[in-house]
């Protein structure tokens, strides 16, 4: 009579062998390629629009005129595709003086009149981060090394060139190919990598620059790299812990145990330029009233939130900005987590007890917003009010708080800038917007507009002057109640031990390559 | 025969029909602005103008309805507010890796079910038939995501023999492109020859595989069990029996086949369950299927995507179904219709 | 040893109705009771998150420091509050429709009996999918959505019912006295009707459990701090491979709770109806 079992034993134990039998596949990987597993492919191969994950292939490809290292103290301007730079005493005239010898791949020389080219280019096709040459007037050439830009306002033009995105300097070549090519995968730069070949959502394929001007300095550098789009999570985990990849994106916090207990994987979080907050609606009831806004930032516990939720992820935030940003000072106080107080900030808003209701949109894939908001839920309670929590995902959750009619009282942002100055944050989201894009807050203050635009000039000028003026914008805000300010993230990096030359730059979310090599 | 067909057919077509209306009023009712999730980023209001005029949400809703109706009978789904492709596309080379979740996890769950509800009649009412009929009544009452997550917490999280999640663990892009691209992983690998691949596939499809069979066993084994403990009843068995032959030997070499029908009708109820059982399955098990896509969807409001999946899967489910009508016949000749 | 199984199927079905009224008293009684009672009400407590089952936490604590074991019985109420909504509200939506369709013309009945079946038509949780997404994620919009796709069984009880009973002599004969069609629905078929709807409701509060918990844990269903088993799983989907207790417990009680519905209500076919088996 236990015939049944055996029967079911047995086939049960033959099929889990042969599963475990192959469980120790190994596929081998040249030495030479680097292999990144990411999680999504690049939408847009051009340049001058491009302004998202593109960022990691593109800053391989292509270069600045400058780069912008955050990573040294005190943070520097290097020079990249230009030398030098200078500019005259009223900060509307810049001068670039450019690297000699240099050639796009495509074979195209590079020289001012490329440079122009792309400036104007990316000003007229007016998207992605083409906002940041909108000081600029004209740019001229004065001979094939030197270029020259007339701005009609003063800003720090070296920071705008260094920007992470926009300011790639890319072939004039691109004028000749059709925008189906262009869709196809095309990329002619002057950086140490060159785009070999793309499949669409699942990998794209670099190879080195031989005649990369910087020269290859590193023996064991990588003669090529496989950028492969893998939107699971844990298939990512597997490709990092079998070999296969070098370099993992976003690997899930629940997994990471186990990779570092893993030899010969690396697991470390280093300083980033993102920051993470909430919004709070000036326009919608009952956060049209301060002493409501004022009462939910009291109900923010940061200190548990960055301790409990965040750990090695995040640190607590001492202002608008992540802290490690140049220019950045600590406003004078932020709204501290005081229940107490919090209590008598809603009996100074007058509001009445039925009408203390708020509703909060956060990106539901997020654990950390989610626990915050639990906390952040169950404090406001205390304090009399009562929030509403509407998780959903980030396309949906935008969409919504964009329109006034659907808009939450408070959501949850995550916020980096495109370039390196605090002035990012306060243009995206707090300056006067007549539709909102990013200013989900719906917030607009004629001062604060006016104070932001002088801060941007001063920091051609003046650091300390601007930094001041940064500063006090924060205070504006602050006592507005405009954003609750919660962590300064440290973002994740998990890649193989074996890996070295890497270095953390804030300034730019993405890998630079070419200093990276695998001694053996 | 063939008028029985006719009239199958026709009443499917019938269905289908109301089915779509269904889904259209139902996803007319979806909160959110589809124009506004359309333009995206920086719509001006001309340009929220224009959407609305593309995506026909300017005409009247009966306007709205009748071309929807024209254009599914032509498969123009429509295009994804949020992945920006064409629907029919999406769910084309999506539906691949959904197709061969369900066939496997439907040819497990037959197998496995039959085995297990044929023993349970012979040894009815025994400690054997107990057991199974107690497995059973676990197998119709465990939800398919908790299991799935059970099975990931002993097999990946305790005993470390089986990936978490995914498809493969993905060396396939490396430096293989297979000769063969049906969409169908397991079958590719085994035409091209590439027995690592498969065996990694092998892997991966088995713990998703094994929830999602898992969710339909005990309905099998209770419907092959009464199937055949009613045909054990029957004058023929009893007459094999005075023969001397044994009833493990009546029910392997003819009972077995009046168990078919029943089964099969039950079959075709599973695998609905299972094409609903996808949604869940797939987010727990990472796996790039149409249930995936249908869950995102359904959590950023893209209509068109929605009753797209919504359609496809109907559709697919009347099918089997219809199937399954036409060919009873052809198992059991008494039914005449 | 057979005896021995047959004497525990006897007193299988007991013990679910008991573990079923358990679960309704506790489920109510908790909040008084546990002293972690806060919690259900959206309490957090970080500084104890995460915590494996001890003799204080029986089921351990989740990653924001709550009691799982209060809001597991907690999370029963919502459970139970959707099957039987569920239930109820198929009854009331399929029923009426279902006798009617049983003595109206062929033609009606005809025209209601496609529409039915197009319902049917839905892969089972697709329909209630679509119709909780677009109604708003709630726990009494799970209700609606699973209710809407779930009436049409009662359709075809109701009408079969209906049908048998409406060719019977004594409908005949009150037929022939002058009586009006609703008055033999409510004499007749509708006291006919009850056992067998009885019996499909209380299968149909396993499913209605089941249904529900998918939608939650997609994240459709229950919302924080409401309790459910379903939303309390995709709670502990982050750190289930590290904290196995956070799922484990409102799982298992899932299970035990559809597995008790089913028992009773088989126990129930065979008691009142020993000839009727309608598999699904």
């Amino acid at each position: 009579m236990t015939k049944v079992c055996n029967e079911i034993v047995v086939m049960g134990v033959i099929s889990l062998t042969v599963l475990m039998s192959i469980s120790c596949y190994h596929q081998k990987k040249p030495e030479d390629v680097f292999v990144i597993a990411t999680y999504d492919d690049v939408k847009d191969w051009d340049p001058g629009t491009a302004f998202s994950l593109e960022v990691l292939p593109m800053s391989n490809i292509y270069e600045p005129l400058l780069w912008y290292d955050a990573g040294s103290v005190p943070p520097k301007l290097l020079p990249a595709l230009a030398t030098s730079y200078s500019k005259s005493a009223d900060g509307l005239t810049w001068e670039f003086y450019l690297r000699e010898g240099v050639w796009f791949h495509d074979g195209i020389a590079f020289d001012s009149k490329a440079v122009k080219f792309v400036v104007d280019r990316n000003k007229r096709l007016y998207g992605g981060a083409s906002f940041i040459w909108s000081a600029v007037d004209s740019v001229s050439t004065n001979g094939p090394h030197k270029v020259i830009f007339n701005l009609s306002k003063p800003v720090p033009l070296d920071k705008v060139v260094s920007s992470q995105y926009g300011a790639w300097i890319y072939s004039p070549g691109i004028q000749g190919v059709s925008a189906d090519s262009l869709r196809q995968g095309y990329a002619s730069g002057t950086g140490p990598y060159k785009l070999k070949k793309w499949s669409k959502n699942k990998y794209i394929l670099l190879e080195d620059y031989k005649e990369y001007w910087g020269g290859w300095n590193r023996d064991d550098h990588f003669r090529s790299v496989l950028i492969k789009v893998v939107s699971e999570a844990s298939t990512r985990l597997q490709m990092i812990e079998s070999g296969l990849a070098d370099y993992s994106f976003l690997i899930p916090v629940q997994l990471l145990d186990r990779l570092k207990k893993n030899p010969s994987i690396s697991v470390s979080y280093h300083p980033s330029w993102i920051n993470h907050f909430y919004l709070l609606n000036t326009k919608k009831a009952p956060t049209n009233n301060i002493w409501v806004r004022r009462a939910i930032a009291a109900g923010m516990d940061r200190e548990t939130v960055s301790r409990y939720i965040y750990g090695d992820s995040g640190d607590e935030a001492k202002g608008l900005i992540p802290a490690n940003m140049p220019l950045f000072e600590a406003p004078d106080s932020l709204v501290s987590y005081d229940q107490e107080m919090g209590k008598k900030f809603i009996s100074r808003s007058r509001v009445g007890l039925n009408d203390l209701k708020l509703d909060l949109s956060y990106i539901s894939t997020s654990e950390e917003y989610r626990l915050t908001s639990f906390l952040w839920m169950d404090n406001l309670k205390k304090i009399g009010l009562d929030l509403d929590l509407k998780p959903g995902l980030w396309s949906s959750n935008w969409e919504r708080a964009k329109n006034l009619d659907t808009a939450p009282n408070i959501i949850s942002m995550a916020w980096w800038p495109t370039l390196s100055s605090p002035s990012d944050w306060f243009f995206g989201l707090y300056s006067t917007e007549e539709t909102p894009l990013f200013n989900l807050s719906h917030y607009s203050n004629s001062s604060v507009d006016s104070l932001l635009s002088e801060a941007w000039h001063q920091e051609s000028f003046s650091s300390d002057s601007s930094k001041k003026l940064y500063k006090t914008i924060q205070n504006i805000l602050i006592k507005d109640c405009v954003a609750v300010p919660v962590v300064d993230i440290n973002v994740q990096s998990v890649y193989k031990s074996n890996i070295t030359g890497l270095r953390s730059n804030p300034a730019y979310s993405t890998l630079l390559i070419y200093f990276l090599g695998r001694p053996s | 025969m063939t008028r029985y067909l006719l009239k199958r057919v026709t009443y499917t077509f019938l269905i289908l029909i109301i089915v779509s209306s269904i889904t259209f009023l139902i996803a007319h009712w979806l909160p959110g602005d589809p124009a506004a999730l359309w333009v995206g980023d920086h719509p001006t209001k001309e340009q929220l103008e224009i959407a609305k005029k593309e995506l026909g949400l300017d005409r009247p809703i009966y306007k709205q309805y009748v071309s929807f109706l024209k254009k599914t009978l032509t498969l123009d789904l429509g295009v994804s507010l949020r992945t920006r492709q064409p629907v029919t596309a999406e769910i084309f080379h999506r539906s691949a890796a959904t197709f061969e979740l369900v066939f496997i996890s439907m040819f497990l769950a037959t197998l496995l079910g039959l085995f297990l509800g044929i023993k349970a009649a012979l040894y009815s009412n025994t400690k054997h038939d107990y057991l199974i009929r107690g497995f059973a009544y676990l197998g119709i009452s465990i939800p398919v995501f908790w299991l799935g997550m059970i099975l990931q917490l002993i097999f990946f999280g305790v005993l470390q023999w089986l990936p978490l999640q995914g498809r493969y663990s993905g060396f396939d892009l490396l430096n293989i492109d297979l000769p063969y691209n049906s969409g169908l992983f397991l079958l590719d690998a085994f035409l091209s020859a590439e027995w690592a691949l498969m065996l990694d596939g092998i892997r991966h499809i088995f713990l998703p595989a094994l929830t999602m069979a898992f969710g339909v066993l005990g309905i099998i084994i209770r419907t092959s069990r009464s199937a055949l403990i009613e045909t054990m009843s029957e004058p023929f068995f009893k007459t094999y029996l005075a023969y001397g032959l044994s009833p493990n030997e009546i029910a392997m070499s003819s009972a077995y086949k009046n168990t078919l029908i029943p089964v099969s009708t039950v079959a075709g109820l599973s695998f609905g369950l299972m094409l609903g059982g996808t949604f869940l399955v797939e987010s727990i098990f990472d796996w790039p299927g149409l249930g995936q896509f249908s869950v995102l969807s359904l959590l950023t409001n893209d209509f068109p995507a929605i009753i797209g999946v919504t359609l496809f899967y109907t559709f697919v489910y009347i099918l089997i179904n219809l199937i399954l009508d036409i060919i009873y016949p052809l198992i059991d000749p008494r039914i005449q219709r | 040893m057979i005896s021995h199984f047959i004497s525990l199927k006897k007193t299988i079905a007991p013990l679910a109705v008991v573990f079923l009224f358990a679960l309704i008293v506790f489920s109510l009684l908790i909040p008084f009771v546990s002293q972690y009672a806060e919690d259900i009400y959206g309490a957090v407590h970080f500084e104890r998150g995460g915590q494996p089952p001890s003799s204080r936490h029986w089921f351990g604590t989740d990653s924001a420091g709550r009691d799982m074991f209060t809001l597991t019985i907690r999370a029963g109420l919502s459970s139970l509050k959707v099957a039987f909504g569920v239930v109820f509200l198929s009854i009331l939506i399929g029923v009426p429709i279902g006798m009617l369709s049983g003595v109206s013309s062929r033609r009606t009945d005809e025209i209601i009996m496609r529409i039915t079946d197009a319902f049917l038509s839905f892969p089972p949780l697709i329909l209630p999918l679509i119709i909780t997404a677009a109604l708003g994620p709630s726990l009494n919009n799970v209700i609606i959505g699973i209710s809407v796709s779930w009436f049409p069984w009662y359709v075809r009880i109701a009408r079969a019912q209906a049908l048998i009973i409406k060719n019977t002599d004594y409908v005949s004969i009150s037929k022939s006295m002058g009586a009006g069609r609703f008055h033999i629905i409510r004499k007749h078929i509708f006291p006919n009707s009850a056992v067998p709807v009885i019996i499909q409701g209380t299968l149909d509060a396993g499913y209605a459990i089941l249904a529900a918990a998918g939608l939650s844990f997609i994240g459709l269903g229950a919302q924080h701090p409401e309790t459910e088993w379903g939303l309390l799983l995709t709670q502990s989907r982050a750190q289930f491979i590290n904290h196995w207790w956070e799922g484990f417990f409102p799982g298992l009680f899932i299970v035990l709770t559809v597995i008790s519905f089913n028992i009773i209500g088989d126990e129930l076919r065979s008691y009142l109806n020993p000839k009727e088996t309608t598999p699904r």
